[in-house]
Parts: C-alpha cells; structure tokens; sequence
C-alpha cells in the first residue's frame, strides 16, 4: 500500500493536473509548502494544503451512501488507507438512498449549505446535475497518467466509464453499477411445467407465460409478473423495443414517438386487459415475488441479499424479453472529487483504495450491486448464486444508461406522475404520454437555457 | 409574581432596584425562547419572503425577479389542485378527527370499570404512538387493489376490488382513513382530559332538575370543554394543512396528482425542481392561510369557547 501511495508523488500529481488544465485543482492544492516546482504559480489557496503523510492531520470528508454491509465494506477500506496515511482522518458521511433525486438534492443542499466534502459518491443520475454546478473535477489525467487508474479503468467495461464522460472528459470511477433483468420463480415454473426463459426471449414469449402463470384467486391468486413501477424499472420495456424517454442526447422530449406509446400499452394492457400483473400502487414487489405471489419481475442485483436472507432461493435470472432489441439498462455508482477540495491529492489516493481490487470484491461478496471489475464480477464469489449470474455483466454488452439529464430529478418526477396515470387507469396512455411529453420538453426546454 | 403583589404596595428606592433585577431576570428567562424563536421561527419566514422574491437554485446566485413568482402562481394549474386536495383532506380530517376523538372520549368516560376504561384508552391512543411511516407502510399492504388485505376480505361479500389508492375519486378518501385511524386518539385523549376537569356535581343538579342525557351533553358537556374543542380544532387544522409523510409513503402523490399535498408540492418544487424561489412563494402562501385561519378561529372562538 505503500507502494501505491508512492508511486505518485506529490510532485508528479502537480504535474497531471497541470497536465490535465485542472487550474482549480492547482490553486486549491498548491500550497508552497514542499516547494514542490509548479506548485508555487497556483498558489492561491487560503488554507494550506494537507500533505499526504507526515505533518499536519488532515480530514477526508466523503458523502457517501449505502446500507450497513456497504459501512462495513467501507471502513474496512478506510483501515486499509490509514496503515500507510496515518494522520488522516475519514470522515463518512452516510445518507441512506431512497431515490436518486432525493440523494442528489441532498449532496447539492449541502454543498449549498457550506459543508462541501472532499469526496462524493454518486450514481450517474445525478452526475450531470453536479458536472453543471462545477461541483466535480475532472479526472482524465489521473485515469490514464496513473497506473493504478489505469489499472483500473482496463479491468472496467466501458460502458461504465462512458457513463461518466460528460462534455468529453470523465468525472467520476465507476465501482458498481446495476442493471434491470427477468427474475423468475424457478419453483412455479418447474410446478407449472414451463421452461425457463431463454436469452433470446421475445415481449410474445413473456406475455403468453405470464397468461399461463397467472392462476387462481383470493388467498390462492398468482400473477405473471409483478410490474417494476419506477423509471429505471421501466426503461428496459423501452430500450427492448429501441426507444428511450428522451433523444440520444438527453436534451430533448421522445415520449411522443410510436415506439414508446407502444411499449407504454404493453406495459399498462399487463394490468389492465392481460390482467398478469397486480396494479402498481402500493404493490410491495419483493415480498409479492419472494412469497410466490408473483411467478416473475425485474430488479437489478439488489434484491437478492434481501431474498436470501428469508431464505428464498427458488428464483434464477434472465435477461429482459425483446420486441425489436436485445438489451438492458444500466445504472452506475462512482467516486468523484470535489471541484474546490483542498485535499484531491488524498482523495484520489483514498478514491484508488476505495475501487482496489480488494474493496471491489467486498461489496461483491455483500451483493448489493454488480461490481465495476471485470475481474470481480466474473469471480466465482460473485457467480455463485443465482446460476445464470453472469448475465449481468454479461448485459453490458448493449446496454444504455438509464438518461440522466442535468435535470434528472425533474424528468423522473414528470415522467413517472404520467406513468402513473396511465397504469392506474386514468387516463388512456395516448392522452398520459401526449400530457408527459408537453410538460417535460418545457423542463427540457428551460435545461438548454 | 405573587411575591411581587405582596411587596407592590411598599415602592421604596430599593425596592425598585429589585424590580429592575426581577425584569432583567425575567428577561433572561424569556432569552433562550425568543433566541430560538427568532432563529428558527421569524428568520426563516423572512428568509422565504425574499426567496420568493427571487430565481433561485441553491447553487447559482439568486436573480431578483419581483412579484414574478406570484404571478406565475395565478396560472398554474397544478397548484390549484393540490391546493384543493388540500384543503379537502383539511376539512374532512378535522372534522373527522375532531368529532370522532369527541366521541369516543364520551363513551369512555362513562362509568365503567377501571381496566375497561383503560383498554378502551389504550386501543384508541395505541396508533398516535406508532411512527407514521410505519403505520403508512403497513396501510398501503392493507389498500392494494389485487394483493391487499381489505378487498381479500371484502371479495367473501361478493365486492369487486376498490381502487383504494389508484383511482382519483378513491385515494384521497382512502387516505384520510388512515388519518383519522392514526390520529383521533390524540383528540380523544385531550377531550377526556377536559371530560374529566367537569365537576360531577354540575350532572348531579341537573339531573336532579330532570335533564336529558343529550341535554346535559348540549348544556353542560360540551360548553365546559369548549377551550378543549378549540385547542383540538385549531391542532389538527394546522396539522393537516401540512400533510405530507403519510402521503409520500402511501401514493407518492398519485395517480398523477390526485393525492398531492400543497406541502407536496412545494417540497417537489424546491428540491426536485430546484426552483426555490417558486417554492418559497407557495410556502408563503400557506403561512398566510394557516395564519389567517388560526385568526379567524380564534374570532370566531370568543363566541362558543366558555373560559372559566
């Protein structure tokens, strides 16, 4: 570990920032202390900045979130770093995700609120809304000037890096990510003598086995599938049918395309004329599925610590059904660094043990997201259970990330209070999608100034 | 104050400095409260009015902007619905609460056997002390429309499935249910407080006079636990017409607007849209229907509510 914090030294940090044009990074970072070469031009820093080891104490400040094995995981890392920077202290900020808009407002509300962090955790859902407020730094320079960046960003599929790019340069390290894929109860499937979906299954396969699976009624009701009713839930009945809810490049309305009316209708006709899936509202997913409710749904990989912890483990994975287009959608978490950080160098550093090969096969083993590494996610840790695992790195492959304009939060509210309109029935989803789409191209709009 | 009557009568020199130190005292008691209050009551409200006054997105600077974002109000459309939803949960909730809560105080405080009476107290007042996001949690399991507990029960009388949460007519009704589950335990809890305050033998004349149990109630009952009926009227109202976690938990909201809060929105506004300025305009709004309602009840009061 030594090594690793050797390997850049300050000197040669400078130097890729001043490579990279970060003159933020320098001004906040050069303090004439070490007299370290460039380090004196940018030196219009108030504070003096912390150095790496020796001297003064310094405070990391992250805002992170996670559940409690994510604390464990994190703090195991943070012990790690402390053995060769023992004079830095960690502070971690944990805030608990409900959605991506709330953990936004939340990281924004406080930067706002003057208590900036050094380092942030955050998933591409907000990151364009943080790159816009100049809250992040990029980290080009450092990816490919630092071998372990470089190390890193080898061992990571780029779908995951590209999720991060924004205006061409790269703000933020992947170390897990999600994606949307078919579970299915392999009990009720074996009961009812169906075979398991296979990769290539179409919307037509899907709809006739959720009709054979939905049985019964009162105590004894079963359905198809259980809808999962949230954007990044819905995004894939989208994508598979080559559609998206905004243009390729995030800044305008697409809702009135046919493509997306069709998805829509197909979604909505499961409650509503196909009657395979219970109405949204209020439908708790997880323990409709675990309990045999529900014959499929769709989650990423969180479910599934949750499954296995009340010992349900008659379910497998596959791939989403297609009408036009095989592929999924994908949502990243990364690390950034704070634009106006007095510490980046230390940040970085601690960024690099926090996606070390070791943290990364931790929050594997934990399960609650599909890990960034190549290497990881295709460890036999991770594949072990469910079996067809490897479908979701696999998934990459052709995968979209979920659209996350700048004003994300925006778009997710409007699109989903039509959505939701449109599976409770009142509305038709023509008049819903028509109403969805005039409302958010005026927010589309106002975002392009 | 009762040592100060006593002296009050003898104002020498001395004595006056005595005052002096009795008011500085008084004061510094009264410090921390109007510290508090000014910083986080008054501070903020002045803080919103010039929000309101302004575009403001937390990170960028804000713009002065003038009466713009109240104008932007007057044609807004989902402004005027959340403000009738409002304003419909706030009426029917109070009035529900209220009259329930009254009810079951009466009924309670009948003579009955002590470990009844406290069954009865304990059942009703149980759910005030359960945090509402649980109790919300738990009801939404209960109204789902195709896996739900109340139509697996209702579907044995031969009902079709209701909506509870996913049809515009149903959801705000469905929701005030819940509220009033949840919450008129409080309200009968301070009316058998004031129950309990009506000496006995005010009944025992009347009675002895010949009254009617529902005289008794409309004579002596209900004028001696006027200032109780107000102070529930006066809790409740404000509480409802900030409305909001049972809501988030329950429909988010939904179906479309249907079950949106004024509180709703105006949280939707500032930290969704990031639109503060907006956001503080219709928070403004509020303050001044809560204050104007408070001050209207409080008129009106002085004509039923009977002060010993």
């Amino acid at each position: 570990m030594d090594e690793a914090r050797r390997r850049v030294s300050r000197r040669d940090f400078l130097r890729l920032a001043a490579a990279g044009g970060g003159a933020a990074l320098l001004a906040a970072c050069g303090a004439p202390q070490s007299g370290g070469g460039s380090a004196s031009e940018g030196g219009a820093a108030a504070e003096p900045a912390a150095p790496a080891t020796g001297g003064g104490a310094t405070t990391l400040k992250i805002f992170n979130f996670g559940g409690e094995a994510d604390q464990v995981i994190y703090s195991a890392a943070y012990d790690r770093f402390k053995q060769s920077h023992p004079n830095v202290t960690i502070e971690d900020n944990f805030v608990p995700v409900t959605t991506w808009s709330e953990y936004t407002n939340k990281v924004v509300a406080q930067v706002a609120g003057g208590q900036a962090p050094d380092i942030i955790n955050i998933a591409i859902e907000g990151t364009r809304l943080i790159v816009s407020k100049g809250l992040l730094m990029p980290l080009d320079e450092l990816l490919t000037n630092d071998p372990g960046g470089k190390e890193l960003i080898d061992d990571v599929a780029q779908p995951l890096i590209d999720a991060f790019k924004v205006d061409g340069k790269i703000w933020q390290v992947p170390h897990s990510w999600n994606n949307m894929v078919i579970y299915y109860n392999t009990k009720i499937f074996e009961e009812a003598g169906i075979e398991p979906p296979k990769p290539d299954w179409t919307w037509q396969d899907f709809l006739t086995i959720a009709k054979q699976l939905t049985t019964g009624s009162g105590a004894d009701q079963v359905y198809g599938f259980a809808i999962p009713n949230f954007n990044f839930g819905l995004t894939p009945w989208f994508l598979t049918n080559d559609t998206y809810q905004l243009t390729a490049d995030w800044s305008d309305s697409n809702l009135t395309d046919p493509k997306m009316l069709e998805a829509i209708t197909f979604v909505h006709d499961l409650i509503h004329v196909h009657k395979v899936a219970p109405s949204v509202e209020g439908a708790n997913n997880e323990a409709l599925f675990s309990s045999g409710k529900v014959a499929m749904s769709g989650w990423g990989h969180w479910p599934i610590q949750g499954f296995l912890a009340s010992e349900f483990r008659d379910f497998d994975v596959q791939f989403w059904p297609r009408n036009t287009k095989g592929t999924s959608v994908h949502g990243v978490g990364g690390w950034g660094i704070y634009a106006e950080s007095p510490n980046k160098e230390l940040a970085w550093e601690l960024i690099k043990e926090l996606t070390s090969k070791e943290t990364i096969q931790a929050t594997a083993e934990a399960g609650v997201a599909i890990p960034a590494r190549r290497s990881v996610a295709y460890s036999e840790a991770f594949l072990k259970f469910p079996s067809n695992s490897k479908i979701f790195y696999d998934s990459l492959e052709d995968s979209k990330p979920v659209p996350s304009p700048a004003n994300f939060n925006e778009f997710e509210t409007i699109f989903m209070r039509h959505v939701g309109e449109i599976f409770a029935g009142t509305v038709t989803p023509e008049a819903g999608l028509a109403a969805a789409h005039e409302e958010l191209s005026a927010a589309m709009a106002k975002l392009q100034g | 104050m009762a040592s100060a009557q006593i002296r009050a009568p003898a104002r020498t020199g001395w004595l006056s400095k005595e005052r002096h130190r009795e008011a500085l005292a008084g004061y510094l008691f009264i410090l921390p409260t109007f510290l508090g209050y000014t910083t986080f009551v008054v501070g903020p409200i002045l803080a919103a009015i010039g929000i309101s006054l302004t575009e403001y997105d937390m990170l960028s600077p804000a713009r002065f902007i003038g009466l713009d974002n109240y104008l932007a109000m007057l044609s807004d459309p989902r402004l005027r619905t959340v403000y009738i939803n409002t304003i419909f949960f706030t009426v029917t909730a109070v009035t529900l609460n209220v009259g329930i809560g009254l009810i079951l105080a009466v009924l309670i405080n009948r003579r009955l056997p002590a470990a009844l009476k406290y069954i009865f107290r304990t059942t009703y007042f149980f759910p005030v002390l359960v945090a509402l996001t649980y109790c919300a949690i738990i009801w939404q399991f209960l109204f789902q429309k195709d896996t739900g507990v109340f139509n697996y029960y209702l579907s044995f009388l031969g009902v079709e499935p209701v909506p509870w949460l996913n049809n515009r007519q149903w959801v705000l009704p469905s929701i005030i249910f819940m509220d009033v589950w949840k919450n008129t335990g409080f309200a009968m809890l301070v009316f058998l407080a004031g129950l309990q305050n009506i000496p006995s033998d005010y009944y025992e004349a009347a009675q002895i006079d010949g009254a009617s149990p529902f005289r008794l109630f409309r004579h002596i009952t209900l004028p001696l636990i006027s200032p109780t009926f107000f102070f529930n009227m006066v809790i409740f109202m404000i509480g409802a017409l900030q409305v909001f976690d049972s809501i988030v938990v329950l429909t988010q909201g939904g179906p479309g607007d249907a079950s949106r809060s004024l509180v709703m929105y105006i949280y939707e506004k500032a930290f969704q849209s990031f639109d503060m300025g907006y956001a503080s305009a219709v928070a403004i709004t509020l303050f001044v229907m809560i204050m104007a309602l408070t001050l209207v009840q409080f008129r009106l009061g002085r004509s039923w509510v009977h002060y010993e």
